[in-house]
Order: C-alpha cells, then structure tokens, then sequence
C-alpha cells in the first residue's frame, strides 16, 4: 500500500509536469497566425485535458497522502472508529475519480473529430460548438462527483443536484454526436481502417452514453449501483471509445510517423473482429447486470454462468485481434505497403508524411469504376 | 520538465509493480483502492 501511494504521487508528479508542458506550448509556441478558434479540434481537446490533469492530480495525490498518514502516522480521516469518515474518502477520490474519465475521453473526442472529416471530405460541422462543448463537459466534470455514490447515503437534495447536473452532461455530449453525424452527412465519404473505428466510435459511444443516462437517473441507481450494468457502461465509453480512438489514431498517423503504409485489408479485419469481439464481451454484461450480479464477484450465481461464458468468447476474440493489429504495425514499420496510383500503377517518391494518401490510394473496384467513367466521358467529348 | 515527467514513470511503475513480489503481495483493494480498515490500533504490536 505505501508503494502504491508513493508511486501514484510520483505519477501525480508526471502527469502534472507533462500537462504543464502542453499548456505551454500550446499557448506559447503556436505558429504565427494561428489563432485560438483555427487550432485543430485535437489540440482543443489535449490543452482542455491538460487543464483538467492540472486541477484533479492535486486532489488525487492529497487522498493518498491522507491514507498514507492513516496508515503510518494515527491520523483517522478516514477510519470511523477515530472519528474519521470513510465517505470522505469516496468523496475526495472520485472529485478527482470523475473528471479523470473525462481525461481518458477527451482527447479520443479530439482524434475522432480529426479523422472523420478527413474521410467524409468536408470541413468539421460546428467547430466553434465543439470547442464550447468540451469545454462545458470539462467544466461540468467538476460537479458531477457523487453520481458515483448514489447509494452512500447523501440528503435527498444532494441526490438530485447530482444527478441533475450529470444529465446536463448529455447536452454538450449530444452537441458533438450530432456535428460527428453532420460532418458525414452528404460528405463523400470512404471507409479506410481509421474511419470504420472513428464511425464505430460513435456509434458505440453512443451507446454508453445512453446507458450512462440510465445510470444517472438516482432513483433507479439504487437498482443498477455496483452491478455489471455499470461495468456494461464504463466498458462501452472506454473500449470503443477511448480504446477504438487510440488504434484510428495509429492507423490514421502510422503513414506520417514510419513513412509506409499498413496493410489496409489487415487493418479492416482487425476493425471488424474488434467491433464484433467488444459487443459480443459487453452488450450480455448490460443483461446480467440488470439481473443482479454484482462488480467483482469471483463465485457469481449459477444462472449468469451462459452471458458470462458468451462475455469470455467475445474477449477472448477481442484479445486475438489485437495480434493481427501488432503484427501490422511492426509490418508497416519495417516497410509497409506498396501504394497504387488511380490508374494502378505504383506509387514511387511517395513519403507517407502526408496526408494526400486518401485521395491516391483507391480499391481495385473503384480504380474500375473510376477508369468506365473516364472512358465514357472520353466517349463524350470525342462524339461531341 | 519534459523528460522529467518521462523517465518518472518507469520508476512509478516498476515500484508499483515490485510488490507483485513482496511478502504481502500486491495491491489487492480493486480499482478505487478504498481502505478497509483494520484500524492500525487494533492490530497485534
């Protein structure tokens, strides 16, 4: 235990520095010209979690060093039995609990508004209201805090502040779902690896975030607190969400930072056994959950026995997949891909550094379609 | 300060990690590490 407190403060102690340092960056070394409001939605989305790291690591390391003084030094501002109280403490970890998962989720906001209008061509709907919505999400991740501690025994009134304010965070959330949906409306859109797992991202985001509004209703919580339901939902935000962000990013950067190409067939199996492993793991938890088995139960009652075995294949499949995934990135750093022109010739001088391979790099049937609709419009101009 | 909040990390982790094999074993509270106590007063000196 006094390990583990030492070494949450030393990563307290990094995540601050590093936070500091992308604080200062972004406000200091931007390129001339380079206004707030034109900043790329991803730089938005890191220099807000920055600010957050900065607020809620402090909190963090005090409840561990509160502990630590529990356990070592007589203090009791957590043990009942010297008049300290145990609810304190749930009250200052999640303080810091929550706006830790808006941490995690932030940035994966950030990517996945990067990589879907690249793939629709079409600029991102609602720049401006992305920007204010993270930022009233950051904001309102601060006063959301015992939606985790329903059941703890909080005043009515306490109840309902909390859980009105957590479903308040819906409103800024909705905003970005639907200008991630209109960006793709009548985009052009094509579906590389990065984007099927952008897309999925929203879909299954989605999801979570409804379960999530399920679970901030306080009076049914009493039903759903520390059940699976909750593991169903924290799993759905964080897997397709922070988790699908994180490979789109690699697949959709992997050409920029190695210079080669990934294999995109492999790339989109690993997407489709992902997509089809994380649903096949999480969407049973969301039924067993509602029919009552616990969070870390190792001995659960027999009739949960079938959903958890179809769970375990779901995760055994996902864990697989992620082979194909590792494979492919060692693959694309030690040489990667040949890329095809239009016209199927190979691709020479090409770097990778940048981003034009979206337009260059086309399937085999719409290389064909593309060649029939030259012709014909060759046929055109020749008749006329 | 950059490389500081780096190079911390291994150190955080691998002391985290080392009680994995230690007499007592790892952290073993779940993931909000809550306390349960055993007040430290009541425990055989």
């Amino acid at each position: 235990m006094t390990f583990f407190i030492f070494a949450v403060h030393m990563m307290g102690i990094s995540s601050i520095m590093g936070a500091i340092n992308i604080i200062a960056t972004i406000f200091n070394l931007r390129a001339p010209g380079m206004t707030f409001m034109k900043m790329p939605l991803f730089v938005w989305t890191w220099l807000i979690t920055a600010f957050l790291l900065i607020a809620v690591m402090p909190v963090l390391a005090g409840v561990v060093t509160m502990m630590l003084m529990d356990i070592h030094f007589g203090t009791s501002f957590f043990n009942a039995a010297g008049g300290g109280d145990p609810v304190l403490f749930q009250h200052v970890f999640w303080f810091f609990g929550h706006p830790e998962v808006y941490i995690m989720i932030l940035p994966a906001f950030g990517i996945v508004s990067e990589i879907i209008p690249t793939f629709a061509r079409k600029k991102l709907f609602g720049y401006t209201s992305m920007v204010y919505a993270t930022s009233s999400i950051a904001i309102l991740s601060f006063i959301v805090w015992a939606h985790h501690m329903f059941t703890v025994g909080m005043p009515l009134i306490g109840e309902l502040f909390f859980m009105f304010t957590t479903m308040l965070i819906a409103v800024p959330t909705g905003v970005k779902v639907f200008n991630w949906i209109a960006t793709m409306f009548r985009g052009s859109m094509t579906f590389e690896t990065p984007m099927l797992f952008a897309v999925a991202f929203v879909v299954l985001f989605t999801i979570g975030g409804f379960s999530g509004l399920m679970l901030a209703i306080a009076p049914v919580d009493f039903q759903y607190h520390d059940t699976y339901f909750v593991v169903a939902h924290f799993h759905y935000v964080l897997v397709p969400g922070a988790v699908f962000s994180i490979m789109a990013a690699t697949y959709y950067w992997l050409p920029k930072w190695t210079g080669n190409m990934y294999n995109e067939s492999m790339g989109k199996l690993h997407f489709w056994l992902s997509f089809i492993g994380v649903n096949i793991t999480f969407f049973p938890m969301h039924f067993i959950g509602l029919a009552g088995m616990p969070r870390r139960i190792p001995d659960y009652a027999l009739q949960f026995a079938d959903f958890n075995m179809v769970a375990s294949v779901g995760a055994f499949m996902f864990g697989f997949a992620q082979l194909l995934f590792i494979y492919n990135i060692v693959c694309c750093a030690r040489g990667g891909e040949k890329q095809l022109t239009v016209s199927g010739k190979v691709l020479t001088g090409w770097s990778g550094r940048c981003l034009h391979r979206r337009r260059i790099t086309v399937s085999a049937s719409r290389r064909r379609l593309i060649k029939v609709i030259l012709w014909l419009s060759k046929e055109q101009l020749t008749a006329a | 300060m950059n490389n500081w909040s780096f190079w911390i990390l291994p150190f955080a982790f691998s002391m985290m990690l080392m009680t994995l094999f230690m007499e007592g074993g790892g952290p073993n509270f779940g993931w909000t590490f809550m306390l349960r106590f055993q007040p430290p007063m009541l425990l055989p000196v």
